[in-house]
C-alpha cells in the first residue's frame, strides 16, 4: 500500500510523516478560523474563512514577546518568570505518574507533541499547553503567582484530573519556556511543536529524572529478522541478533555489527 | 523439515490477538490483549515481511506506534 500523499510504501491510507503533517495543516486552520471568529466579534466584519487579515494593532502587538508581556503585568523580571516556570512545583504532589513519558520512551517513539498557547492578556498571565499523542490528552496550566500544574488526562471516555510529579512538571515548565521563546519571535502566540518528554532537553542546571540510560537498547531480540532500506527500493533482510535503540537498530552477527537508521527499517520480526 | 518464522503462522488470519509490545514486555503500559479483526486476510510477501491490513497503528493504551505483538509474535514496525 502506497501513501495517498507522498507515494511511499506505508500501511495505511497515509504515511506517518504525511499523516502528521495533515494533522497539523488542520489545527493550524482550526486556530486562523478562531482568530478570524475573534476579530469579526470584535470589529463586526465578517472577513470569511480563508481571508487573511491586514495585521493592525494586533498584530503590531504581537511583536513584543508574550512572556515580557507577562512579566510586565505581573511586576516581575522575565528572569523571575522562567525561573519560577521551571523551578517552582506543586509542594505536595499527588503519587501519579503519567504512563505517557515512560511508555514513550519503552517504544522508542517520539511524536509527544507540545501545542503552546501564551495568553498574556489575562489578569494574572496564564500559560496553557495541551500536550497529546496520539492517545493521550494532557492539559497543563500554570499561573504566574504560584506556578500550579495541573493535568486532565483523557483516555478515550475516561478523564479525570491529578498533578504532575516535580520531575515531570520541571520538563513541561522547560517545555513551555522554549516553547514560549518561540511563540515570541513575532508570532501571535500559537505554536506546534513535537516533543518526547521521556527525552526532552531540560536545559542547563535541571538535572534529569534518570530512567534508561542512553547506551541502553530499547529492546533486544536475540533471534529475529530485520527488513530494512538502503539506497534501493528493495528490503535488505538481516536474520540474527537486533537491538533496537531510540535513532538506530544494531544487526549483529557479522564480524561487525551494522547499525541501521531507524527510518530505514520497515519491520523487525521476533523469532 | 526447513524451518519457518513463526510470523508464518499469522498468514492468512482475519482474527488476530493484539497485544501492545510495551505492555507485554514492561509495566509502562497496561494494555490487556485483544482480538481484531482485519480488513483483508493477513499475509507474508516475498521478502518475509508481514502485512496486517487494517491493523491498530497505535497501543489504544500509551499510544506506542512500534512495538505489537499479534498471536504472541513480535513485530516491530518503521
Amino acid at each position: 500500500m502506497s501513501c495517498g500523499i507522498c507515494g511511499s510504501r506505508c500501511r495505511g491510507r497515509l504515511c506517518r510523516e504525511c499523516e502528521l503533517m495533515e494533522r497539523l495543516d488542520d489545527e493550524h486552520e482550526w486556530r486562523s478560523d478562531d482568530v478570524n471568529d475573534d476579530l469579526d466579534e470584535e470589529d463586526g466584519v465578517d472577513r470569511g474563512d480563508g481571508v487573511a487579515t491586514d495585521g493592525g494593532e494586533v498584530e503590531s502587538g504581537s511583536s513584543r514577546g508574550a512572556f515580557e508581556t507577562v512579566a510586565e503585568c505581573l511586576g516581575i523580571s522575565l528572569d523571575t518568570l522562567y525561573r519560577r516556570l521551571a523551578h517552582e512545583t506543586p509542594s505536595n504532589p499527588r503519587e501519579w505518574e503519567s504512563p505517557v513519558p515512560g511508555a514513550q520512551a519503552a517504544a522508542g517513539a517520539d511524536e509527544m507533541h507540545v501545542n503552546l498557547n501564551v495568553e498574556p492578556t489575562t489578569a494574572q498571565g496564564g500559560i496553557g499547553a495541551e500536550l497529546s499523542d496520539r492517545v493521550n490528552q494532557l492539559y497543563v496550566e500554570a499561573t504566574t503567582e504560584t506556578v500550579i500544574f495541573e493535568v486532565a488526562e483523557e483516555f478515550q471516555t475516561v478523564s479525570f484530573s491529578t498533578t504532575f510529579t516535580p520531575e515531570q512538571a520541571e520538563a513541561i515548565g522547560v517545555a513551555l519556556i522554549a516553547g514560549s521563546k518561540r511563540a515570541a519571535d513575532g508570532n501571535p502566540g500559537v505554536i506546534v511543536r513535537k516533543y518526547n518528554l521521556a527525552s526532552i532537553d531540560r536545559g542547563e542546571g535541571i538535572e534529569t529524572d534518570g530512567g534508561r540510560g542512553q547506551d541502553e537498547p530499547l529492546k533486544v531480540i536475540e533471534n529475529g529478522t530485520a527488513y530494512y532500506y538502503e539506497d534501493v527500493d528493495e528490503p535488505v533482510r538481516h536474520e540474527g541478533r537486533i537491538e533496537i535503540f531510540d535513532h538506530y537498530v544494531r544487526l549483529c552477527g557479522g564480524p561487525l555489527a551494522t547499525w541501521i537508521p531507524r527510518e530505514n527499517v520497515q519491520q523487525v520480526i521476533e523469532g | 523439515m526447513t524451518y519457518q518464522s513463526p510470523v508464518h503462522s499469522l498468514a492468512g488470519e482475519t482474527e488476530v490477538e493484539f497485544q501492545c509490545g510495551v505492555a507485554a514486555g514492561t509495566d509502562h503500559c497496561d494494555h490487556e490483549p485483544e482480538t481484531i479483526e482485519l480488513d483483508e486476510p493477513a499475509y507474508i510477501d516475498a521478502e518475509g515481511m508481514v502485512f496486517l491490513p487494517g491493523r491498530p497503528l497505535d497501543c489504544p493504551e500509551c499510544g506506542n506506534p512500534h512495538d505489537f505483538r499479534f498471536n504472541g509474535v513480535g513485530v516491530f514496525f518503521q
